[in-house]
C-alpha cells in the first residue's frame, strides 16, 4: 500500500508560520518509514508538484490571524473547498490555497488530501511556536499520529 | 451634472495595496490618481550603519516575487564602490539565477494574473477549469524558474546564496547539467506560448512612450549596460539620478519619479524590446518577430505578449549557460571595503531597479537610496488609466472597472516593492 505523503508548508524561523514544519517533524518521528515527508516554502506551484502521483497526502501548514490563534481548521480537500483567506502566501498570492483550487480545476488533486492548519497569532523573527499554537500543536500531533496510517 | 461613482474595494492580481481614484467630468478623466496607501517600509533608513556585506540579504526582502534584483543591484553598488568586478563564470551564474527569476515572475504573471483578463476569466483558476492545458503548462514551467533560483541562489523565495563578490556556494556543474532536459522543454513550451497569446485580441491603444532601459553591447541587458531610451538618453548607471527624480505626491505613499523635466519613463518588457530587441537570441528574436513585436509596441496590453518573448530569451539563455558553464575553484572574489559611493542597476521582471550606496572606509554604510520599477512606472500607469478610461467611457461600470484594472496590470506593478491592492473609485461627476 503506497505510503501517505506529509507535506509541510511554511517557515520555521518565523515563528507560527514553522506549524506546518513542527508538525510534520513530530508526526514523522512517530510515523517513521510509515510516511513519506517533503518541506516546502508554500509556494503554489512547488506544492502542486510535489504530490503528483500520490494517493494519500498531508498537508500542514500555519493559518493566516483570524482572532482565535492556535485554532485548527481541517479540510477534506475533495468534499469542500479551501478559502483563499485561510493560507494566504504573499508572493502575487499563489499559495496553498490557491494551489489546492488549481490542483482541483485541473484534476490533479490526490484521492485524498487533508489540510490541516493552525491559526498562527506571531508571525515575526525567530525559533519556536506561540504558546497556544504550540498546545494546538502537540494535540494534533498525539491525534494524527494514530490516525495517519490507521486502516 | 450627473453623477456616477464605481468602487471596487479589491483590485486583485496584484502585489501589494493600494488604489485608483478616477474622476471624470463632462466626458473628460479630471484626475487619474494611483493611489499606494501601504505604510512606507523604511529600507532606505535601516540599511544605514549596517555592514555591506548585509545590503543584498536585507534589500532582497523588499520583494518575494523579484527578491534576485534586490541581491544584484546591491551587490553591484557595492562591488563598483570596493573596485572588484565579478566575471567570467560567476557572473554567468548570476545571470542563470536572474533567467530564472525572470522566468517565475514573467510565467507567474502571464498565466496567473494577467491572462485571466484577456480571456474573460474573474481569476486563473476560474480560467483553468477550461484551458487546463495552458495553465499546466504555465505550472510546470513557472516550476522550472524556481528549481533553477532554488539551484542558484539556495531557496526558490528570497534566496540567500549570493553575496557581495558572487557566491556562498558553487553549484556542481553536473547539477546544472540536469537541467538541460527541463529547459529544452521550457524552451519549446515558451515558443507555443508567444504563438497562443499571439492570437489573443487586445484592447487598441498606443500611446507615444518614452521608454527607458539597460542596453548592453554584446548581450540582451539584465544586469549590466547604459540606461538607453528610445529618444535619445544615454547615460552610464552612476548617471541614473539625473535623469530620474523622486518626489512626494499628497495620494500616495511610494515615492514617484520623474524623468527628465516632466517626462513619463516606461520600463520593463515592452521598454527593454524596443530597445534591446536586437540583442535577443535568436530563438527570441524568431519568435518576437513572429508576434510582430520584433521592434518593440506601443500598445501596453503587448506587455504579456512581450513577456512572453522574453520568456522564450530567458529559456534559451539559461540552455546557452547551463550547457557551457565551468566551475570555478572559488565562489566568490575576495572584496575590500573601501569609502565610497556606487550604484546598481538591473532589469528587474517589471523594470530598472536601482540601488545607491555610500560606505566609509570601514564598509558601513552611510547612506542608501533604493528605487523600485514600479515607483517610475507609477506616472505612466495614472496616464495609460487616464486615456484608457476617456476611451472607454461608453462601457457600464463593471467593464469599465474590468479595462481599467487589465490596464494596471499592463505593469505588472509591485506596490509592495514601491512603497509597498488597489481600490478603484470612479466619479463620474
Amino acid at each position: 500500500m503506497p505510503r501517505p505523503l506529509l507535506i509541510a508548508a511554511g517557515n520555521r524561523w518565523r515563528r507560527d508560520d514553522g506549524a506546518g514544519p513542527l508538525l510534520v517533524e513530530r508526526l514523522a518521528a512517530r510515523l517513521g518509514d510509515r510516511v513519506d515527508v517533503r518541506y516546502l516554502s508554500g509556494e503554489g506551484a512547488g506544492v502542486i508538484d510535489a504530490w503528483q502521483g500520490r494517493d494519500e497526502v498531508w498537508l500542514f501548514d500555519a493559518a493566516a490571524p483570524a482572532g482565535v490563534p492556535g485554532r485548527v481548521t481541517r479540510i477534506e480537500t475533495r468534499r469542500e473547498p479551501v478559502p483563499a483567506t485561510l493560507c494566504h502566501h504573499s508572493t502575487h498570492r499563489f499559495g496553498v490555497a490557491e494551489a489546492i483550487e488549481m490542483a482541483r480545476a485541473l484534476d490533479q488533486l490526490p484521492r485524498r488530501l487533508v489540510l490541516v492548519a493552525i491559526e498562527g497569532v506571531d508571525f515575526g523573527e525567530g525559533e519556536g511556536l506561540s504558546t497556544k499554537v504550540a498546545a494546538a500543536a502537540g494535540e494534533l500531533v498525539d491525534a494524527l499520529a494514530v490516525e495517519i496510517c490507521s486502516p | 451634472m450627473s453623477r456616477r461613482t464605481i468602487a471596487v474595494d479589491t483590485l486583485a492580481r496584484v502585489e501589494g495595496e493600494g488604489a485608483l481614484d478616477l474622476v471624470i467630468r463632462d466626458g473628460k478623466v479630471a484626475k487619474a490618481d494611483f493611489r499606494i496607501f501601504e505604510p512606507p517600509r523604511y529600507f532606505e533608513a535601516f540599511l544605514r550603519g549596517r555592514d555591506f556585506r548585509e545590503a543584498p540579504d536585507i534589500t532582497a526582502r523588499i520583494c518575494g516575487i523579484c527578491p534576485v534584483a534586490y541581491l544584484m543591484g546591491a551587490c553591484h553598488a557595492m562591488e563598483s564602490i570596493c573596485e572588484v568586478r565579478v566575471d567570467g563564470p560567476l557572473r554567468e551564474l548570476r545571470r542563470l539565477l536572474y533567467c530564472g527569476e525572470w522566468i517565475e515572475s514573467h510565467v507567474l504573471h502571464m498565466f496567473m494574473l494577467h491572462l485571466p483578463d484577456f480571456l474573460g476569466y474573474q481569476d486563473s483558476i476560474a480560467m483553468a477549469r477550461e484551458h487546463g492545458d495552458l495553465v499546466r503548462r504555465g505550472l510546470r514551467m513557472k516550476k522550472i524558474g524556481n528549481a533553477l533560483m532554488t539551484l542558484t541562489g539556495g531557496r526558490e523565495i528570497h534566496p540567500v546564496n549570493v553575496k557581495v563578490g558572487g557566491f556562498y556556494r558553487l553549484p556542481e556543474t553536473s547539477e546544472l547539467a540536469a537541467f538541460v532536459d527541463d529547459l529544452a522543454w521550457g524552451l519549446e513550451a515558451a515558443e507555443q506560448t508567444v504563438r497562443d497569446l499571439a492570437k489573443l485580441e487586445f484592447p487598441e491603444f498606443e500611446q507615444d512612450y518614452h521608454f527607458l532601459a539597460l542596453r548592453h553591447p554584446d548581450e540582451y541587458a539584465i544586469t549590466e549596460g547604459r540606461l538607453v531610451s528610445n529618444k535619445g538618453v544615454d547615460v552610464s548607471i552612476p548617471e541614473y539620478d539625473t535623469i530620474l527624480t523622486e518626489h512626494h505626491v499628497a495620494h500616495s505613499n511610494s515615492l514617484q519619479s520623474e524623468f527628465l523635466e516632466g517626462q513619463r519613463a516606461h520600463l520593463g518588457p515592452l521598454a527593454r524590446l524596443k530597445i534591446n530587441h536586437d540583442r535577443l537570441t535568436p530563438r527570441a528574436l524568431q519568435a518576437a518577430e513572429a508576434a510582430g513585436l520584433a521592434g518593440g509596441s506601443n500598445n501596453p496590453f503587448k506587455s504579456l505578449l512581450a513577456r512572453a518573448v522574453e520568456t522564450v530569451f530567458a529559456f534559451e539563455e539559461s540552455l546557452r549557460i547551463v550547457e557551457g558553464w565551468q566551475r570555478p575553484a572559488q565562489p566568490a572574489v575576495e572584496v575590500v571595503p573601501r569609502a565610497g559611493t556606487g550604484s546598481g542597476c538591473t532589469e528587474a521582471p517589471r523594470g530598472l531597479c536601482y540601488h545607491r550606496y555610500t560606505l566609509d572606509d570601514a564598509g558601513i554604510i552611510q547612506d542608501a537610496k533604493i528605487v523600485a520599477p514600479t515607483s517610475v512606472n507609477q506616472r505612466i500607469i495614472e496616464s495609460d488609466l487616464a486615456r484608457v478610461a476617456e476611451a472607454n467611457l461608453d462601457l457600464d461600470d463593471e467593464a469599465l472597472k474590468w479595462r481599467c484594472e487589465q490596464a494596471i496590470r499592463n505593469y505588472d506593478p509591485c506596490i509592495s516593492c514601491s512603497a509597498h491592492f488597489l481600490k478603484l473609485t470612479v466619479d463620474r461627476g
